[in-house]
């Protein structure tokens, strides 16, 4: 007994499998979370490491470079790159994806054991970051205050942070900006040379008073006592009552005699505004595995509460909630959803205008659609942008293989065949067709999941999503439509045609009038075709080759950039500025949003390096460079885009005479996502890379549509290098490096001790005051205690000089790199791509010892693309297996797999026509058309074997074949169309992702079914025009 | 006097050939189930298969001359309700072997 047969005869039975599939669908839709993308896992890790004082070159040299010497011998490392800016070294390493990363982070701890010996003293413990979704703030909160802003840093800590942290799902909080306390000491050089003292005298009597040392126990008769030695410091007084030194008179030197104890805020401090206001932000992260927005839900319902205990003038803003982003998304593409499933069921029901039969054919949509829930919730995943579109564009696919069973069945019903053998015999005359176009989607959408990387994450649920959901639905169309079918349709005979109304039955006529004048005009067609055939193949041809021509007017992109009402600004200042003096540049800049972008919400800028440890995607490093994000209102709710915005930004800072440099960048969105253009120029000698890259710079500027070209180096900064004579030191019984680090702790500052207070540590720190370390002259008249006792400035025995020291220093695959980036406005990226080429290859002399490599979006489009054509291939061969032994036969498939050319024909006109790029997500729709448009010609030449095998000649079978399967190749395709038509037009927010896909579809499917609909019988009679195949009856 | 009857008949009317002996209290027939043939004259084969899907059943039953007009006129009156679909039956005479 075969499938479908078993269906009819035990409805029971098939009902009930498909309420357990609904039943335990609906069950896992109503548990399934919410998020953007699936779980993003890249296989990046980042080492960080803190080198406080230290200008670039020395972090490169001697931190980064020794860390790079060892990660590079751990396995599964693909690309080692690293930066190394003032005070920090970050070294990023990227593994092949898939490799395991928890043994990777044993691995790179393993080897940071190994190199600890070798770095400097003062380099803080590395820590290692494993990056991942997570690492992007879910919320960002910004606090501002009037008279409370001294103390708001601290008051948030208590009021907001901490009761964050017990949200479950938050992972941390964390707090940039505002004040930090610490306790400076501030040393007279004078009164300490007078006293004889040097800086680690009193670093190391500041430290032996403030302890806490538990010396055991003893017993006195039964009682036991703990033994407890607790000279902390209790207030600030009673720092500066620390004894420092006893005179050999007996006198005592107090700490305040040489020095002044200030209970004041970090000198480095970040600045942050919003709004145009003084503020401290908060950005939340979430805990691994936690749900975007249920974190972010919790948070924003606990915190009116919270917001309670802040004083009257604190107010607390949500500048970033990606969650809103999140639902809006998914809302938008939830209605995609329910307009595309209207669609589909009114194409249904014009074509059949019967309610019953819409209503099994509609059936099949809730039914396949379920199923993709219960793959979801048992792998785990979210519904998110990528599954919801996924779904999306199965939909067209679910109802095609129970409206080839229906409309057969419906054919035999009118015939006179009793419902439940009509359901029998219809099912059984397609049964083969149905299985075959189920197993060509499957053989297209399969691969997709073998996929790694990126495009693995993206497309490797697109993938199963649409094989999960294709064979629900083949295996509803086999069962349940049959079934259905036997149980609920009738004979309608055309007498008697129920007690319809007078315009129904006028409407029911028209639509039958027209699809019968269709009928009849696509047989006249077919058989002037026929007659033709030559004609018809060499107009064809003529049609697929000179779609060629219209590939050069096709751009190429990596993603479809995605308008999420965000504007992020860098803007660097002249170097050598304190933090403090860039605040009315940022004001500038606000103004201009106030003045030009009614559609802002929430302007923050900031500037400094942060304080509240190094967030990713959040704050600069530098102390001259502003970075600003903007968020604008909802897509809908403006009529600017994010693009449009930006450019009118970008020319009126060009009016600010202080910025050196800006970048006005509208991406960040989605994750991973740099700049597009992105080239390496790798060289040891920075200067000559550095020429170089300003070179590539000027000529990426001037290609038409490129913004914000920069390099990733920044301007040099000045610094003060200073040069030992050697000799005169050796005498003097000084040697560089003692000498180095008694200079560092006088001018950087020594972190001696913690001073607590009400449970929370605030460090003290020791160094010179600042009136001493301000000239180039303090400088030399920093003075060293030489081992015999005297007190040698600095001055008499090394050289200061002023260099220029390159603020950041990256490198890639462990070689000097400066990177030159730059977006682009409108320009597809093969164009800047050939353009730039052509420039470094023509226009400029690259010395051997230098390599320029692509990078960002042009190296992931060129690898991604690489994969794609292979990808496209395998399908191609893929359908033609499944075809051949699905017919049994060598040739028909080839003769279906004539539609394949059309397809790519129509991608390629309606990526100009729509002015589209190319994008990777085109690139999927053209390799996910290979399954659908050879569906059409399955059908086609299907019925055409079966009518030739009932003995008709092979006109004719082809002439009443091409006009018995004409309605069923519409219907199919116009809902497959339809389903598609929301994505592709679609405005809503993150609706641009997957409108290169909709669109290339669309193209390719109504370009491919006219011509498949004439020259697949055409060809099919061109190949089997000589031997009349002599068919067996009992032959399948 | 007993008659030989061979309906061949296209599978959509099992249920009613079945009610049409049930009707006539004949209990004595033998089904054939899943049979190919094909049409004498102008009918679809129908051999079970994708080009084909139809197939026929029969049923042989020996019965008394009266009640064989009873189900010819019976079966006449089922064809008719869809000539299309295919039943012939076929009688000759018989007797029921002595032992």
């Amino acid at each position: 007994m075969n499938l479908f047969k078993t269906a009819v005869f035990r409805p029971v039975m098939t009902m009930m499998i498909f309420v357990a599939i609904m039943v335990f669908g609906i069950y896992s839709t109503l548990n399934l979370p919410i998020d953007l993308f699936p779980e993003i896992d890249p296989p990046v890790i980042t080492v960080m490491t803190s080198y406080t004082g230290a200008s670039a070159l020395e972090v490169e040299q001697n931190v980064t470079r020794h860390l790079e010497d060892q990660f590079s011998t751990i396995n599964d490392l693909e690309d080692i790159s690293s930066t190394s800016v003032e005070n920090f070294s970050i070294v990023t390493l990227e593994f092949d994806w898939g490799s395991n990363l928890d043994e990777a982070s044993n691995n790179i701890r393993d080897a940071l054991s190994r190199v600890r010996d070798i770095l400097p003293e003062d380099v803080d413990e590395p820590m290692i970051y494993r990056f991942s979704s997570a690492s992007f703030p879910v919320i960002t909160l910004a606090a501002t205050a009037d008279e409370s802003y001294p103390g708001l840093r601290k008051i948030l800590d208590n009021e907001i942070v901490t009761p964050l942290n017990r949200v479950p799902g938050v992972g941390t909080v964390n707090i940039q900006g505002g004040p930090t306390r610490e306790i400076q000491i501030n040393l007279d050089p004078m009164k300490m040379r007078s006293y004889a003292l040097d800086i680690n005298d009193i670093s190391s009597a500041l430290r032996n008073e403030n302890v806490i040392i538990p010396a055991g126990n003893i017993s006195i008769g039964k009682e036991q006592y703990n033994i407890r030695i607790d000279t902390e410091f209790r207030s600030i007084e009673d720092i500066g009552r620390v004894v420092v030194k006893n005179t050999e008179q007996g006198g005592i030197v107090y700490l305040t005699d040489i020095a002044s104890v200030d209970d004041a805020v970090d000198e480095d401090m970040r600045i942050e505004m919003v709004n145009g206001q003084n503020a401290i932000t908060l950005t939340v992260q979430k805990q691994n595995r936690a749900n975007t927005v249920e974190v972010a839900r919790s948070v924003l319902t606990i915190l009116p509460e919270l917001k309670r205990n802040l004083p009257a003038d604190v107010h607390i803003e949500t500048v970033v909630d990606t969650s809103e982003f999140i639902e809006n998304s998914i809302s938008n593409l939830s209605s995609v959803l329910l307009y595309a499933i209207i669609f589909v069921v009114l194409v249904v029901w014009i074509f059949l205008r019967r309610w019953r039969a819409t209503f099994i054919v509609a059936l099949t949509i809730p039914v396949s659609l379920i199923a993709a829930f219960i793959y979801l919730a048992l792998t785990g995943n979210t519904l998110n942008l990528i599954s919801l579109s996924s779904l999306s564009i199965a939909l067209g696919m679910v109802v095609d293989d129970a409206i080839v069973v229906l409309e057969n069945i419906s054919t035999y019903i009118e015939k006179g065949t009793k419902p439940r053998e009509a359901a029998l015999y219809g099912t059984g005359e397609v049964g083969v067709a149905v299985m075959a176009t189920t197993l060509t989607v499957v053989a297209v959408f399969f691969p997709l999941t073998l996929l790694t990387g990126m495009t693995g994450i993206w497309f490797g649920q697109l993938g199963m999503i649409v094989v999960v959901t294709v064979v629900v639905s083949t295996f509803a169309a086999l069962t349940l439509v049959p079934m259905l079918s036997s149980k609920l349709l009738k004979l309608e005979t055309a007498g008697i045609s129920r007690k319809k109304t007078n315009f129904g039955r006028k409407l029911d006529n028209g639509i039958e009038n027209i699809l019968t004048k269709l009928d009849l005009k696509y047989k006249s067609i077919l058989n002037w075709a026929l007659i033709r055939k030559k004609w018809v193949v060499i107009v064809s041809f003529v049609l697929f080759i000179g779609s060629f021509f219209l590939i050069p007017l096709v751009g190429t992109e990596f993603m479809p950039e995605a308008d999420n009402g965000r504007i992020a600004i860098t803007a660097e200042l002249p170097t050598g500025r304190n933090s403090p003096s860039a605040v009315s540049t940022m004001r500038k800049i606000e103004e201009i949003f106030e003045e030009e972008v009614p559609e802002l919400r929430i302007i923050s800028s900031g500037i400094g390096t942060s304080t509240g440890g190094m967030s990713m995607g959040g704050g600069s490093s530098d102390p001259n460079v502003i970075d600003i994000t903007a968020t604008l209102v909802k897509v809908d709710e403006r009529s600017r885009s994010v693009f449009e915005i930006a450019e009118v930004i970008r020319t009126r800072l060009h009016d600010i005479p202080e910025i050196i440099t800006y970048s006005v960048g509208t991406q960040g969105g989605m994750a991973g996502q740099g700049p597009p253009v992105v080239i390496d120029v790798i060289g040891n000698d920075l200067q000559v890379t550095e020429a170089l890259a300003m070179q590539i710079r000027d000529g990426l500027a001037l290609i038409d549509g490129v913004r914000n070209a920069d390099l990733g180096l920044g301007d040099a900064q000045p610094a003060l290098q200073i040069d030992f004579d050697r000799e005169k030191m050796a005498m003097l019984g000084l040697n560089p490096g003692v000498v180095g680090q008694n200079v560092r702790s006088k001018i950087a500052g020594l972190t001696a001790t913690e001073f607590k207070e009400e449970g929370e540590e605030f460090d003290i720190i020791i160094r010179y005051d600042r009136s001493f370390r301000e000239s180039l002259e303090d400088l030399n008249n920093v003075e060293i205690l030489s081992p015999a006792g005297n007190y040698i400035q600095l001055g008499s025995f090394a050289d200061i000089r002023e260099i220029m020291v390159p603020p950041t220093i990256e490198r890639k695959d462990r070689e000097r790199n400066v990177q030159v980036t730059a977006d682009l406005l409108g320009t597809p990226l093969n164009v800047v791509f050939d353009e730039i080429s052509d420039y470094i290859d023509n226009d400029m002399d690259i010395p051997s010892n230098v390599e320029i490599a692509f990078g960002g979006d042009i190296e992931q489009q060129q690898e991604a693309f690489g994969d794609l054509f292979l990808l496209l291939g395998l399908s191609i061969i893929l359908v033609y297996i499944v075809m051949a032994a699905q017919f049994e036969s060598l040739k028909d498939p080839f003769i279906i797999m004539f539609s394949l050319p059309f397809a790519f024909t129509g991608v390629i006109i309606a990526l100009v026509l729509t002015n589209t790029k190319l994008s990777v997500i085109a690139f999927i729709g053209a390799i996910i058309l290979v399954g659908i448009v050879v569906k059409n010609a399955i059908v086609l030449v299907d019925y055409i074997q079966l009518l030739r095998g009932r003995g008709e000649s092979l006109f004719d079978a082809i002439v009443n074949a091409g006009a018995s399967r004409l309605r069923p190749v519409l219907m199919t395709t116009l809902t497959t169309i339809l389903a598609m038509f929301p994505l592709a037009f679609s405005t809503g927010e993150g609706s641009e992702t997957w409108q290169p896909m909709a669109i290339a579809v669309l193209g390719g499917l109504i370009f491919s079914t006219v011509v498949t609909l004439v020259l697949v019988p055409v060809v099919y009679a061109i190949f089997h025009r000589k031997k009349v195949k002599k068919i067996s009856l009992l032959e399948g | 006097m007993m008659k030989a009857i061979m309906i061949i008949f296209n599978q959509a009317f099992s249920e009613e050939v079945l009610n049409v002996l049930e009707e006539l209290e004949i209990r004595g027939f033998t089904k054939f189930n899943d049979l190919q043939g094909r049409g004498t004259d102008k009918g679809e084969p129908k051999m079970g298969t994708h080009t084909w899907p139809a197939l026929n059943n029969a049923v042989l039953c020996f019965i008394p001359a009266d009640k064989a007009d009873d189900l010819l006129s019976n079966l006449k009156e089922l064809n008719a309700s869809g000539v299309d679909q295919g039943l012939k039956a076929f009688t000759w005479d018989a007797a029921i072997a002595d032992f």
